[in-house]
Formats: C-alpha cells, structure tokens, sequence
C-alpha cells in the first residue's frame, strides 16, 4: 500500500514549542483534514512534511522509503498559501511541467482549457489561486498537500474545487489543511486537529469543541 | 548538467543569466585589454565572475524567492538550479574568451579606439 507517513515530528520557534511528536498519514484513496487554530503549526507541518522547513526531529517515509525532504521524493506536491507559478509563466508551460499523467482530464475544465495561452499574471488573485489549486490536484504526485486552498475563492469555485479533489482522489493522496473548517469535513474522510502542539483524531462536531477548535454554544 | 532544467531556469531567472553574461563580457574585456600574460588583471576578471555568481545568489534572495515551490514541487531544488546556471555560465565564459582570444586583434583595437573615443 502506498503511502505518507510522518511520525515524532518536533518543532519550536524562539523557545516556543509548536510541535511535539506529531504523528500523520495518508494513503492513496484517502483526504485528510488538518484542522487547528491560528498558530497551532498546520502549514509548519505541511512545510516539514515537504521539506521547506527543517524540523527539530521527524520521520519522514513516502511508500516506504525514508526521506529528509519530502520534495526529493518527485512524488509530493505542495500548494503554498502564496501563489508559486512566476508571472510570466503561461497556463500551457504550467501544466506541461507539472501535470502530463491527467493533462486530458484538466484540459476538459473549460477555464484551464480557454486560458492556456494567458501568463499567472493576467488573472486575478482568485483565478490564480484556483489554477494553481487545479494544477497541483492534478499533478503528477501521488500525494497532495494543500494549504488553505479555499482562500480567495468564491463559493462556486469552492464547490468544484471538492469536486475535483474527489474525482482525483482515487489515485492520489491529500491532505488539506483550511480555516473553512465546513469545506474540510465535507472533502475529508479522516479529520485530525492540531492543539497545545498534539494531534487529536476528530470524530464529530463535539470533539472539535472538546479540544476548543470550535466556540460550546450551550455554554 | 540538463538542458532541460537550464530551459526551465532561464524562463524564470532570465535576468540572472543576463547578468551574469554582462559580467563575462566586462571579463573578457580585462583579458582582451591586457592579454592573457599579465596574472593580477585576470585574477581580477576571475574575481570578477566570482562576485558576479555572488550577486546572482542575492538577485535571487532578493527577487525570485517566491519561485522556490515552483521548482521544489518538481523535485529540483535551489543548489541544483543554481549549480546547473553557473556550470552553464561557465561554459558561456569559457566560450567568450576563447572568442576574444581568436580576435584579440581586431577586439583590442576597436576596444582602443572606443575608449580613445569616449575620452575626447
């Protein structure tokens, strides 16, 4: 079974300790949600995972192989909060670097496919976030780490943003991380939550407001 | 060394290619000015690239570190792009030096001439 594990993963900025012993996986066919508040060290994991961010400690192991930076593995892609495609750079050349195993699939979506001569910088921040989303989705890596890619979009592209993230999950491997925390239960299979540094496996609404990810309405 | 990775660089880092071709120009124009016998001027023009791979490191801090998922997400990290360019620079000053040495003549009089030229 192919797969994304990390385990003992420990981190600390300026004596602060954001992680500690942080455990995650993911397999092929599954999308993990990555929830936590502001702080709690989401996108830090994701950069460890990637390899970006050097970790205090971690183990790293991507289909059974162990790796000190995950990007070295050519089999994981990471989504930044920031756009990443240079200006200049056509949708076409984009997709040609990143995406040859689904290209057909995401040239059938009519905005990838009407726009593939434009550069990055001829569209607008949320246009740009959902091509670069798309892009990624749709990537040649087995395993998928998104963070917050639902921010600047609107609610339509949001919908079909889930939609091709269920169509491409079959083969592929997410794990995404968002403050729509709604959009994430509805895409995910497995929630877990980051708090006090920890990972917690969530269940239901209720363990969100246990571990205070969510305001108790009932006082 | 990959042609396609320098393809790839290039598209994004044109302005730290075209730098560091400047920088080899004004070298080689060390070399043609004062011949290949005279070990402190080509020491400089040596320095000279030196601090121009440098300043190319910078220009990418500065500018272009925003690009670095482009190139992670497609397994290619920064020491590799930057090695493949400056391997690449290598060759392109290698080139223009062998160039000015077959034309040293020719090269060192329109040289003479043009800063004669800007003097008056």
């Amino acid at each position: 079974m192919q797969r994304l594990f990390i385990d003992s993963v420990s981190k600390s900025f300026a004596n602060r300790k954001v992680l500690s012993s942080v455990f995650l996986n993911c397999e092929i066919g599954e999308v993990v949600g990555l929830l936590g508040r502001n702080g709690s060290g989401k996108s830090t994991l994701l950069k460890i995972i990637f390899g970006s961010v050097k970790a205090d400690f971690k183990y790293l192991n991507i289909d059974n192989k162990i790796y000190d930076k995950g990007y070295l593995s050519k089999n994981l892609c990471y989504l930044p909060q920031d756009n990443f495609i240079p200006n200049r750079v056509t949708v076409a050349v984009a997709i040609e670097a990143f995406c040859k195993i689904h290209k057909e699939k995401l040239l059938q979506i009519p905005f990838v496919s009407d726009n593939l001569g434009k550069r990055f910088r001829d569209f607008s921040g949320g246009e740009c976030r959902f091509l670069e989303a798309l892009i990624i989705i749709y990537s040649d890596a087995d395993f998928i780490l998104l963070d917050e890619p639902f921010s600047q979009l609107a609610p339509l592209l949001i919908e079909e943003l889930k939609r091709h993230v269920n169509d491409l999950k079959l083969f592929k491997g997410f794990i995404i991380t968002d403050h729509y925390y709604k959009t994430i239960l509805d895409v995910s299979d497995r929630i877990v939550l980051l708090h006090n540094g920890c990972n917690y496996e969530i269940n239901n609404n209720n363990d969100l407001v246990l571990h205070g990810y969510l305001p108790n309405l009932n006082g | 060394m990959s042609v396609s990775l320098l393809k790839k660089s290039i598209s994004v880092y044109k302005p730290i290619f075209v730098w560091n071709i400047l920088v080899s120009l004004l070298a080689s124009a060390f070399f043609i000015l004062n011949g290949f016998k005279a070990p402190a001027i080509y020491s400089f023009a040596l320095f000279l690239k030196l601090t121009g791979w440098l300043f190319s490191i910078a220009i990418y801090y500065m500018f272009y570190q925003k690009t670095i998922y482009y190139f992670k997400n497609q397994g290619i990290g920064f020491r590799k792009i930057m090695i493949n360019l400056i391997l690449y620079d290598l060759i392109v000053f290698t080139a223009i030096l062998i160039l000015s040495l077959i034309c040293r003549d020719f090269l060192s009089i329109a040289l003479a001439n043009l800063l004669q030229i800007e003097k008056y």
